[in-house]
């Protein structure tokens, strides 16, 4: 796992107050981690800063899954 | 009695009773960490609201329900804009989160009116100050300096505060050769939108001409039922967008409303309005994060306005304590009187250091701050309605007379409540914020120097508030708890220690109530643990602004205008409301039905804690009864 990988996993720990090993790559944003739209700001604007890297709305939308994140960062970070 | 002579009626104990009123300064000002309220253009603005034949006219106004526009043009020929947008002669000095609240609280003390149709300008220019290119912002300068005021379009009258049901959409399309407005694919070059739905229970919809649109861009089919709405896709269907007012925009009918009875609260009814794609804010389908990025901001000028109405409550009741005497002596010698006077001083400093702090936070980290705006929106805005309240017991009958301006006061208040995100929403959002940091102490990462951090924050100079948010801003939260054994451990007399202790058993109460699952399972108890842990954040501002050691000794000037009561105040405050959160927390335990011994080790009980905000508080009340009387 890449250091950017490391640094996700544990800011969704952080915002969406969930213990490190329940963020397996088939988790739920939604179902699984109890996202909604607030938490949903606070996780963009997290990963952005922490990483450095742009989100665009769309592209936040296709994420179901901690994988999908996990996908995007390993893309753009 | 006919309305004409209501009105009449209403102008002359106005007049007599504005006309008294020496105001002085306000705690907002006192408190202000610098002197940006000291700008002559908002003393200009002050002393204009002031002068008696504008008093009276804003009176007569708003018991007639008319929009202000006398009042507002009168302020626009001194100055008004150039707080909104760089001016010729001051660049943009003044367009700074400080110059905007200290807008909001001085026009909140003297007409809620006046004062929500100026402030609804900031909360709109900030969607534009988030996202607008540089050209945009070039052109919308020029209108707001020129004086044109702005509006935000936000809600729907069927969606309230779920903005991702919203429905009021904006289509792609192009022109063809008739110039006629045709749809174009997603994927296709789009030139111009076209615009139809209804935006309603606006701040200015039918008066203002710049207009801020939340629009959908996205899946305008499939999005009707609220329960199917999923957050992180919905969030992708909407933009925001900059239009000026035309023909086929059509104004629906003003509401009247119990507060603010003279602003122009209604909506509007796009029917086909074609705009060209330049109009668009942002990036296409970025509006969510431009409408949340905005109200995090605003909620911060929300804190401002409900600090100024209480404010004003507080003159009133002041003046009127000291005048008044049915029994020989004025009524604030009386115990049960000068008890709801120093209670109202509480409340006003407190609303205006949670308004301070959370200004002083914007403008040293911008969005990163959106905590200390939730929460400095919904407790300032229910401590001014507690404050206003305690008021109302002072004046007796003379709050409920519509004849007498504090039933102004009285009904303007609860305003504030609802602007941008209602309480519930907010004490919801700040309930998920209360389980991180309960869960943050526990990993003990609550070591940070928060002095040193604060000390920073309040120096800081004070900045427009466009380069805020043009960046990125790191999220700030500061361990509360670490916090205020901090300032515990300042010089001072205020028992603030203690407000460590009640920090960490609040957190244990909430660690308990998400062991045993009531924690998810019931709203009610996540809402009032937020309240309690709201209260302790107001404190915490209370103590660095208001306690006069602790603000020294944060390397804050002294407050202006230095009163014999702030000094005992302060330990007041601190015993009065960390002893409400205390039976808040124990009540918590009993109704989330908390086994004993959920208290958190290392750390005093809550017993302890309760003996030690109480100790020495008769002679702290008595000292406090005899500065305000004297």
């Amino acid at each position: 796992m890449t250091p950017a990988e490391e640094k996700t996993l544990e800011i969704l720990s952080n915002v969406c107050n969930v213990p490190r090993e329940k963020l397996v790559p088939e988790a739920r944003l939604i179902q699984d981690l109890d996202i909604d739209s607030v938490v949903t700001l606070d996780l963009l604007m997290e990963l952005e800063e922490s990483l450095e890297i742009d989100i665009p709305e769309v592209k936040a939308a296709e994420m179901q899954t901690v994988g999908d994140v996990l996908a995007y960062v390993r893309e753009h970070a | 009695m006919p309305h004409s002579t209501a009105v009449s009626r209403t102008r002359d104990v106005n007049a007599q009773h504005l006309e008294v009123l020496d105001r002085g300064l306000s705690a907002w000002q006192r408190l202000c960490p610098n002197d940006a309220w000291r700008d002559p253009v908002l003393l200009e603005l002050e002393a204009y609201l002031d002068t008696p034949e504008v008093q009276r006219h804003m009176w007569d106004l708003e018991a007639e329900e008319v929009y202000p526009r006398p009042i507002l043009d009168g302020l626009r020929e001194r100055g008004l804009m150039s707080i909104f947008a760089p001016a010729p002669e001051s660049g943009d000095a003044r367009v700074t989160p400080f110059h905007q609240c200290a807008l909001n609280a001085a026009n909140a003390r003297r007409n809620t009116s006046v004062a929500v149709t100026i402030s609804v300008n900031s909360l709109a220019l900030i969607s534009a100050y988030v996202s607008a290119t540089p050209e945009q912002f070039e052109k919308i300068n020029a209108r707001v300096q020129a004086g044109a005021f702005s509006s935000l379009l936000l809600s729907e009258l069927n969606h309230g505060s779920n903005l991702l049901a919203n429905q009021c959409r904006a289509e792609r399309g192009t022109l063809d050769e008739a110039g006629e407005w045709i749809p174009v694919e997603d994927d296709e070059p789009c030139t111009h939108y076209r615009i139809s739905g209804e935006k309603d229970l606006i701040n200015g919809a039918n008066e203002h001409d710049l207009l801020f649109a939340f629009l959908r861009t996205r899946n305008f089919e499939g999005s009707q039922d609220p329960k199917a709405i999923q957050p992180l896709k919905a969030r992708a269907d909407f933009s925001m967008f900059w239009i000026e007012r035309q023909p086929s925009i059509q104004p629906l009918p003003r509401w009247r409303t119990l507060p603010a009875q003279g602003a122009d609260i209604s909506g509007l009814d796009f029917n086909g309005t074609v705009v060209e794609a330049s109009r668009l804010l942002g990036r296409e389908h970025g509006g969510m994060t431009v409408a949340q990025k905005t109200l995090i901001l605003s909620r911060g000028g929300v804190a401002s306005l409900a600090s100024g109405c209480l404010s004003g409550a507080r003159d009133m009741a002041v003046f009127y304590a000291a005048r008044r005497a049915i029994y020989g002596d004025p009524i604030h010698t009386l115990g049960a009187i000068a008890d709801s006077l120093l209670k109202l001083e509480v409340l006003d400093r407190l609303v205006s250091a949670i308004s301070l702090r959370t200004t002083a936070l914007i403008n040293a980290y911008g969005v990163g701050v959106s905590h200390y705006t939730g929460v400095a929106k919904v407790i300032a805005s229910g401590f001014a309605e507690e404050g206003v309240t305690e008021g109302k017991k002072v004046l007796g009958a003379r709050a409920l007379l519509r004849d007498f301006p504090y039933a102004r006061y009285m009904q303007d208040v609860v305003l504030y409540a609802v602007f941008d995100g209602t309480t519930h929403l907010m004490y919801q959002e700040l309930s998920h914020r209360l389980s991180q940091e309960a869960r943050r102490v526990l990993k003990g990462a609550a070591s940070d120097d928060t002095l040193s951090f604060m000390r920073e924050v309040y120096a800081k100079p004070v900045v427009p508030v466009y380069g805020l948010l043009s960046g990125k801003n790191p999220r700030v939260v500061l361990p509360l708890e670490r916090h205020l054994e901090l300032l515990g451990d300042l010089p001072g007399a205020a028992p603030v220690g203690a407000l460590s202790g009640v920090t960490s058993q609040l957190f244990a109460c909430v660690r308990g109530c998400e062991d045993n699952g009531v924690w998810k399972a019931e709203q009610h108890l996540r809402l009032r643990a937020a309240e309690l842990y709201a209260t302790l954040e107001a404190l915490t501002a209370f103590v660095e602004l208001a306690d006069v050691d602790r603000r020294a000794a944060l390397g804050l000037a002294p407050a202006a205008e230095a009163r014999a009561l702030d000094r005992p105040l302060a330990s007041y405050a601190v015993s009065w409301l960390g002893r409400r959160v205390t039976a808040g927390i124990r009540e918590l335990a009993l109704d989330a039905g908390l086994a004993s011994g959920w208290e958190a080790p290392g750390v005093p009980a809550l017993s302890e804690l309760e003996a030690t905000l109480a100790e020495g508080q008769a002679a702290v009340r008595q000292a406090c009864r005899e500065a305000l009387v004297g």
